[in-house]
């Protein structure tokens, strides 16, 4: 009943915000905190845009920003382009899916980020490490849910698709693809924030460039400000990341939720 | 024209505890070229395992099903399912979904359009051509489902429960324009339903199976003409008769399993 009186969700969001930013400074400004500690939003936007424009240790924030996006993309493409195929793949072979089954058992529980110092043992700390930390974070989450979209398709689909003569590879084409690719695509964004997350945290480990080396490294140096900024680009970069994946979701699976 | 020969047809399967069930015991039944033969039986009978067997999605335990004399092992063109919950395929449009027969067959773009029009027409939905299932009420989907079995020309048209999940005057104008198809198109219809009015209305034929294991109880010939449609033959005497009869049979079988359940 309360529906129809209930104003935008977009506004509400902006009010949320705006209101949040209020409390904050005004906590800030009570001197409940330290302002070293804390700063206001106010010094964090000036220190922003200080960092956008002459950098922290020398490098801008684009820079660190694109650095630590190049790691994830490319990390993360390759999960795409090997987890989906895979997925499909075992998704339709049962005994393939019995073979794997107990080392997706195994290995998912243990977080990626638990594996960095063995793969810097065996590859060092370059960028190949890095990427293959991502990699592998989101490489098994799109696996595993690429296996359950296709093992997910509806049985009355294939029947239908089968009694109007598709049968192998054109099923497979023609209905299973096209029906699985609603959770796939839900996969692959949530797998993108998989990657980003994990990208911060490879850098906190070994990196001269990245949010992650930033964010670390401001903290050692007690350059707090930078540590609040090197956090809010994360976040927006992350938010910014999903949303371009949830809108090419939103257009080319159309039908899916309806 | 290819008539349907089912011959000591068995179905059974292991439930959750490892118990052997038969869905479907022993069943013979001859559906002729061009006939309307509707399934009716109480809810469980095996009335849908029958079908599935005839459509080549469930393997027989026992038995044959012969289609124009040819042995069903899989699914396939000659016979064009209709489904209770329609089926459709979400990502393709009214006219995409009418096409996918033909187009799997690799029939040539023109020819394929034409058809999809020919179809689109037959069921009245030409507007909607460029709209998706999800635009669509049940009805209109249903619609789609039977012109997209129509669309490939197959011999038999195995229809289960298609119009269940649609309201009561949906369902009547849906059961006339089916009877028009038909007529139109002279198909061998397999019907099952839960509806012994409907499977009366529609059909020349009707099956009444027994409860589980779904034996067939009686066959019964409807001799009511065709076109049904037109004049109110649902309260023809003929009709009511036949209504009571069947009506009595299944009801026995409702009455067998709660005694046996109790």
């Amino acid at each position: 009943m309360w529906a129809g009186r209930m104003p935008h969700a977009f506004l509400l969001g902006l009010a949320s915000v705006f209101g949040g930013l209020v409390i904050w400074t005004a906590i800030v400004h009570s001197g409940l905190v330290s302002s070293k500690l804390v700063p206001s939003p106010f010094v964090l936007l000036s220190q922003a845009v200080s960092l956008l424009g002459g950098g922290y240790t020398g490098t801008t924030l684009y820079a660190h920003i694109a650095a630590s996006l190049a790691r994830t993309l490319v990390g993360f493409s390759f999960a795409v382009l090997l987890g989906v195929p895979l997925g499909l793949l075992i998704g339709r072979v049962k005994a393939l899916e019995a073979l794997v089954f107990p080392w997706f058992a195994f290995l998912r529980p243990i977080p990626a980020i638990a594996f960095v110092p063995l793969v810097i043992l065996w590859f060092g700390i370059g960028e190949f490490s890095k990427i293959s930390v991502i990699f592998f974070s989101s490489f098994l989450y799109i696996l595993v849910n690429t296996i359950a979209a296709v093992k997910g398709v509806p049985e009355q689909l294939l029947r239908a698709g089968s009694s109007l003569g598709a049968r192998r590879r054109k099923l497979f084409v023609y209905v299973i693809l096209p029906a699985a690719l609603p959770q796939i695509l839900t996969g692959i964004r949530i797998g993108s924030a998989i990657s980003w997350t994990l990208v911060v945290a490879a850098e906190l480990v070994a990196a001269q460039v990245g949010l992650g080396y930033m964010i670390m490294d401001a903290a050692t140096f007690f350059r707090v400000n930078d540590v609040y900024v090197g956090l809010l680009a994360i976040g927006i970069v992350g938010f910014l990341l999903e949303s371009t994946i949830a809108f090419v979701e939103q257009k080319v699976v159309h039908w899916h939720g309806k | 024209m290819a008539r349907i020969e089912i011959r000591g047809l068995s179905h059974r399967y292991t439930d959750t505890k490892g118990d052997v069930l038969t869905a479907v015991d022993d069943i013979s039944l001859d559906i002729e070229a061009g006939h309307f033969m509707s399934v009716v039986g109480p809810s469980g009978c095996g009335k849908t395992t029958l079908l599935n067997i005839v459509a080549g999605f469930i393997p027989a335990s026992n038995g044959s099903v012969r289609v124009g004399g040819t042995p069903v092992t899989e699914p396939g063109r000659d016979r064009g399912v209709v489904f209770q919950s329609f089926g459709l395929f979400d990502w393709l449009t009214v006219r995409q979904n009418i096409e996918f027969g033909p187009r799997m067959a690799e029939v040539p773009p023109r020819e394929r359009v034409e058809r999809a029009d020919k179809y689109l027409a037959l069921i009245g939905l030409r507007k909607f051509a460029d709209r998706y299932p999800y635009e669509l009420s049940g009805g209109m989907k249903q619609r789609v489902a039977i012109a997209r079995a129509l669309a490939n020309d197959p011999e038999i048209l195995l229809m289960d429960e298609p119009f269940a999940a649609l309201d009561a005057q949906t369902r009547e104008l849906m059961q006339e324009e089916l009877l028009g198809i038909w007529e139109a198109t002279k198909k061998t219809i397999l019907f099952i339903t839960h509806s012994i009015e409907e499977a009366i209305y529609l059909s020349s034929d009707v099956a009444v199976m027994t409860h589980r294991p779904g034996r067939l109880k009686r066959l019964f010939e409807v001799s009511l003409p065709y076109p049904r449609s037109g004049y109110n033959i649902r309260s023809a005497p003929e009709f009511l008769q036949l209504k009571l009869a069947v009506h009595e049979l299944v009801r026995e079988e409702i009455m067998k399993h709660a005694a046996e359940e109790s």
